[in-house]
């Protein structure tokens, strides 16, 4: 039992268990099967962009453009299957604009070290503006029903949006802590100059990073256009970086890089979900969801900071 | 204006504590204006400590400081500086990116006008009143960062005399300065002395002292040795007083060991574009290296190990070899332990079991995923090997002891199954008990046939562990001992003469 205290996860573990006991209490819809597939539902958008955050995260770095990927994908996959292409075709084609996207980034951050959060802002309105553009500032809507399936469909009785976000999940948190790939992403964001002394190639991982990430991002885009049915390029997935953000660093990572795992990801990424929804549910305003969210945040991460600083001062008595 | 013939400053039977260990023991140091005192000793003789008291950083548990003939409680930093002591590091504390009359009055009110406004001229005019006071000519309008490093020292020595400091520390003032600025930095030291300033130098180099001190006080083991006239005393009698009592047995008995193939040939290898060594390690071989900050030693690892990029190859086995980066060198049979394990040598939020096999993953995965019990068989082989004390291999280096994270770092690299192993500072910050188990794994390595090159600051360890010690003086080797030739005296000597003197 007092290990499991001592994982980095306890924390978030405990706060949604808490979290979802008073919801539970206060509303009878709550706990309803029907409610809690609506929160899984609405969270695997921001659940697969996470999994990507997580790691730029990991390298003590910060993905601001995730949003604008998600447009221009969304846009793209949008205007083929309206173009009469196959939707799985689609889907493929838009994971490869979103590869694309990503290497664009890895390009600029592993190779012309320029940082991360100037060259996501600035790809950020890139990304955007490319949206914008190929979509012509209409709309795009009335996609065939073929496409439903996204966000309709199951996959042996399991919601796809659902079923693609577990497997997202599942794999990355098996390749992040079972895998050598994963092994240097925590080495190289825990130290970087130690990672090199161990014969590491820094840009080569970092660069994979941002690959992966555009990938699931797109993953997301997919479902998102699928879920909403029409896509404004001008506004979608606007903002949801930092919903994505916060569920990382509510999760328990660590902004300075080196610390969070995907079961902390996957538990932040719940919990805002199941924030936004009870708080609709109780009838507590609608209004009042974001500002929950920063104080959610905030807690959450002086929870970490004093998890983290009592295991330091247990250390035996050192020398300064 | 000040007396010379009374102290400014009287320690007395300064002790200090932490937690099982006595850092100083009954000190005694006084010092008066207008004078240059050059403190000495070995690392951890506790100079450090006794001049962190001084200025305040730490807090003394025995004895009393007297300043001006009035006990003093120097609680912070601050304290020490408002009451005119003030300490150089041999890091500067500098904002680059401000002007040097910004560095020096940085939140300081007196530059402040009535009106709530910086005093922009009045700044600059006293800057340039203080740097002149001590013989200096400096724009102090430009930004810090295109200023050379003497420069940048006098500013430091300016914001303390802006505090009106009666007491300058100075910690080894000439590490960070090149050859031809020292003397530059002696004619600044020699104005303060005759500014009235009680200046504490704090230097390994025995030239230096002999060239710019007027008295000379010794620590070792914690303890005064010894405080004498710079007239008075010798190169010799310093070092002898330095070194005291002959190495214990915390070193492995050195028999007559014969080494026949030589593994690492390094035949004039770039240092620098300037400096070229040449070399050769032999099987089994324990080869120290000995040098001051700034002698060359660190570079001439990180080349080796191709953390640095260079001219040369090295021949290794016979074989000419052209390492470019760690991975090469690491394919070569090379491993390097690096002087500072919190820098490069951990990666401090991961567990053991992470940290250990950073190097082998491609060895223990099929190229792709871990085999995460071939990973635990090497954990629990090296902890046990090493004696690394954790409740399990899980832990998270950073709740480990010193002593333990440095076996961590070591059995990391022993992993790797090195031929030629390369040790810088093997024993830094580790207790002695951690120390002696190190030894004696290093012992054991070198008897099963690894070849070591130690890099250490450490005297008493190099002569202890080496077969052979090389001594490295400003980028060139200028002087080989056998097993048993070396002692500190020469060691020290040959180490901190200067070049041209050599020559000479």
């Amino acid at each position: 039992m007092a290990n499991i205290f001592k994982r980095r996860e306890a924390p978030i573990i405990l706060f949604t268990i808490v979290l979802f006991c008073i919801f539970s209490l206060i509303s009878s819809n709550f706990l309803k099967p029907d409610n809690l597939g609506l929160i899984l539902t609405q969270i695997t958008t921001t659940g697969l962009i996470s999994i990507g955050m997580l790691m730029v995260i990991l390298f003590g770095g910060i993905d601001l453009s995730v949003g604008s990927v998600l447009a221009v994908v969304a846009t793209v996959v949008g205007m083929l299957v309206n173009a009469g292409i196959n939707p799985f075709v689609a889907a493929l084609i838009g994971m490869v604009v979103g590869a694309i996207c990503g290497a664009f980034n890895g390009l600029f951050i592993a190779w012309f070290n320029i940082p991360e959060i100037i060259t996501t802002l600035a790809t950020m309105f890139i990304f955007r503006g490319i949206a914008v553009a190929i979509s012509g500032g209409e709309w795009v809507t009335n996609f065939p029903d073929s496409f439903n399936f996204f966000s309709q469909g199951k996959i042996i009785g399991i919601p796809v949006p659902i079923a693609l976000f577990a497997t997202g999940a599942i794999m990355f948190g098996y390749i992040l802590s079972q895998t050598r790939f994963g092994r240097r992403v925590y080495a190289i964001g825990g130290n970087k100059e130690a990672a090199k002394l161990a014969g590491m190639s820094t840009r080569k991982t970092k660069f994979l990073v941002y690959i992966s990430s555009g990938m699931l991002t797109s993953v997301a885009a997919v479902i998102y256009a699928s879920q909403v049915g029409s896509i404004q390029a001008s506004t979608a997935g606007s903002g949801i970086e930092f919903t994505v953000i916060a569920a990382v660093l509510v999760g328990g990572a660590s902004i300075f890089g080196g610390v969070g795992t995907m079961l902390g990801t996957a538990f932040g990424v719940l919990l805002m979900g199941m924030i936004k929804n009870g708080l609709v549910l109780t009838q507590a305003s609608v209004y009042w969801v974001d500002a929950t969210t920063g104080f959610i945040l905030i807690l959450a991460i002086i929870i970490n900071t004093v998890q983290r600083s009592r295991n330091l001062a247990s250390r035996e008595g050192d020398l300064v | 204006m000040y007396q010379m013939d009374k102290p400014i400053l009287i320690m007395e039977g300064i002790t200090k504590e932490f937690p099982g260990v006595k850092a100083l023991d009954g000190v005694d140091f006084e010092l008066y204006p207008g004078e240059v005192h050059a403190l000495m000793g070995e690392n951890g003789a506790g100079k450090s400590t006794l001049m962190k008291i001084l200025s305040g950083v730490y807090q003394h548990t025995a004895g009393k400081i007297l300043l001006n003939e009035e006990e003093v409680t120097l609680n912070n930093p601050t304290v020490a500086q408002e009451l005119g002591i003030s300490i150089i590091h041999q890091e500067f504390n500098l904002f680059p990116n401000l002007s040097a009359a910004e560095n020096i009055f940085i939140d300081r009110k007196e530059i402040i006008s009535a009106s709530g406004k910086i005093n922009w001229s009045r700044m600059n005019a006293e800057a340039k009143a203080l740097t002149e006071s001590i013989g200096a000519d400096i724009d102090v309008r430009r930004e810090v960062q295109y200023l050379g490093v003497h420069s940048q020292q006098v500013i430091e020595i300016a914001k303390a005399l802006s505090f009106n400091a009666k007491i300058l520390i100075m910690d080894e003032p000439s590490a960070a300065l090149p050859e031809d600025e020292v003397q530059k930095m002696f004619d600044v030291v020699k104005q303060l002395r005759n500014n009235g300033v009680a200046i504490v130098y704090v230097s390994h180099r025995m030239n230096e002292i002999f060239k710019i001190a007027d008295k000379v006080t010794v620590l070792r083991d914690g303890g005064k040795v010894s405080t004498n006239k710079i007239t008075e005393t010798t190169e010799d009698q310093l070092i002898s007083e330095m070194v005291g009592k002959e190495v214990g047995d915390l070193y492995p008995d050195k028999t007559k060991r014969i080494f026949n193939e030589s593994v690492l040939n390094v035949n004039d290898f770039d240092i620098t574009s300037k400096h070229k060594v040449s070399f050769s390690l032999r099987r089994g071989e324990i080869l120290g290296f000995f040098g001051l900050v700034g002698s060359g030693t660190h570079t001439l690892a990180e080349r080796i190990f191709g953390l640095k990029k260079g001219k040369g190859t090295v021949e290794i086995n016979g074989k000419s070899i052209l390492i470019k980066n760690p991975k090469d060198a690491m394919k070569q049979g090379i491993a390097y332990l690096p002087p500072d394990r919190h820098r490069q040598g951990l990666v401090k939020e991961s567990s053991i079991r992470e940290n250990m096999t950073l190097p082998i993953l491609k060895r223990i995965s099929n190229g792709l995923i871990i085999d995460k019990k071939a990973e635990q068989v090497i954990n629990e082989e090296y902890i046990e090997k090493l004696s690394i004390k954790t409740p399990s291999q899980n832990q998270v280096v950073n709740l480990l002891s010193g002593g333990n994270q440095q076996k961590v770092v070591l059995a990391k690299w022993l992993t790797t199954k090195p031929d030629i192993l390369i040790m810088e500072e093997p024993t830094r910050g580790v207790d002695v008990g951690a120390k002696a188990e190190i030894y004696r794994l290093i012992n054991e390595l070198s008897l099963s046939g690894l070849s070591i090159i130690l890099i250490s600051t450490e005297m008493p360890e190099l002569i202890g562990m080496s077969d052979r010690i090389l001594v490295m003086n400003e980028g060139n080797i200028v002087n080989e001992f056998k097993n048993g030739e070396a002692d500190q005296q020469k060691l020290l000597k040959e180490a901190s003469n200067s070049i041209d003197k050599m020559v000479v």
